[in-house]
């Protein structure tokens, strides 16, 4: 059986796929706040990320502490096979929605 | 740029997380956006959001624990009631000692009222039997609401070592939630009346029940400093 996720959640997993190595806590939030264009609370993108590390969808490891964080270390998150998967199926699902809806497609109502 | 004082005290806030698996990183995070010019307002919201989000996500999570805690610490409110009484009674012994409780006149259900009347009725007695005696039993009033708050707060914490931040903070805010609308009325009452007895009972009441909260906060700090000490549940 397949997982749902959340519009937030997919916001999550596309930015991971975008930031590749880089990807930890203040780097996910900036991009999805750039590409979304309003503020999210850094708690909410780590209770995503629970969300998804539970259903198997991203991976985390431990990276080294550095001064600017007060000595706290970055938690880095990388998409798995099965988050990619997600996505894939996610996009295919959302595409075969938007057809046949043009109006919508060229910002009328 | 933030200053360090307000920056410390929304990591100290933060620290009711402490226990959830991505503490560091969060604080860590916010660190490093405050590091990168977040405005003061900024940190504060994300401290706030984070607070509330997981307080709520808690409280649903472990909603049976959650009432649990609450059934067990206003189970005790009537104790409460009578035990004050009893201090207020005793202070004024002599003068005009009259049994604990008339069931017959107060309803057992008021004994688990913040504002139960019995008290201001006894605080009228002990105002009449003159100023130490007035005195003496506002200051018993106060003592014993930090010592029932912080001995029910600890009650509470000691039955749910894992969740005792999230259930102290919740029969807090319940018990802040029951007081307000009282402390409202009787402010009100008291402003339209002008007459020195109504605000003093407004006063009172306010005192108390300001105590009663500190005393829950001061149980949920005590506790977990003792399960910090010990590094396990208390």
């Amino acid at each position: 059986m397949r997982d749902n996720i959340g519009n937030f959640e997919l916001m999550i997993l596309l930015a991971l796929i975008r930031l590749g190595d880089e990807a930890y806590g203040v780097p996910i939030a900036k991009e999805i706040e750039t590409r979304s264009g309003r503020e999210i609370s850094v708690a909410s993108v780590y209770a995503a990320l629970d969300r998804l590390a539970t259903k198997q969808l991203v991976s985390s490891e431990l990276g080294e502490p550095t001064p600017e964080r007060g000595g706290r270390a970055k938690r880095y998150f990388r998409i798995t096979a099965k988050g990619l998967r997600e996505v894939r199926d996610t996009r295919r699902v959302l595409l075969k929605f938007w057809e046949g809806i043009p109006k919508l497609e060229r910002g009328g109502a | 740029m933030m200053t360090s004082r307000s920056a410390m005290a929304a990591t100290w806030l933060l620290r009711y997380l402490n226990d959830t698996p991505h503490f560091d990183s969060i604080v860590g995070d916010l660190e490093e956006f405050r590091s990168e010019g977040r405005s003061q307002a900024w940190y504060w919201r994300q401290t706030l959001v984070a607070v509330a989000s997981h307080f709520a996500r808690d409280i649903w999570k472990h909603k049976l624990l959650a009432f649990r805690g609450l059934a067990v610490a206003w189970a005790l409110m009537p104790a409460y009631n009578l035990g004050r009484l009893l201090a207020v009674k005793a202070s004024i012994a002599g003068r005009s000692f009259t049994p604990l409780l008339d069931f017959g006149r107060t309803p057992a259900l008021h004994l688990f009222e913040t504002s139960f009347q019995e008290i201001p009725r006894s605080l009228g007695v002990a105002r009449n039997a003159g100023s130490p005696h007035f005195l003496a039993a506002c200051a018993i009033l106060v003592v014993i609401a930090v010592i029932f708050g912080a001995a029910t707060s600890l009650i509470v914490g000691r039955l749910h070592p894992q969740h005792h931040k999230t259930i102290i903070a919740l029969y807090a805010l319940t018990m802040l939630i029951t007081v307000l609308p009282n402390a409202g009325s009787l402010t009100l009452a008291a402003y339209s009346s002008r007459k020195f007895g109504s605000v003093l009972h407004a006063l009172i009441y306010c005192a108390n029940n300001t105590a009663l909260i500190t005393g829950i906060v001061v149980g949920g700090f005590l506790y977990q400093r003792a399960a910090e000490r010990s590094n396990r549940p208390f």
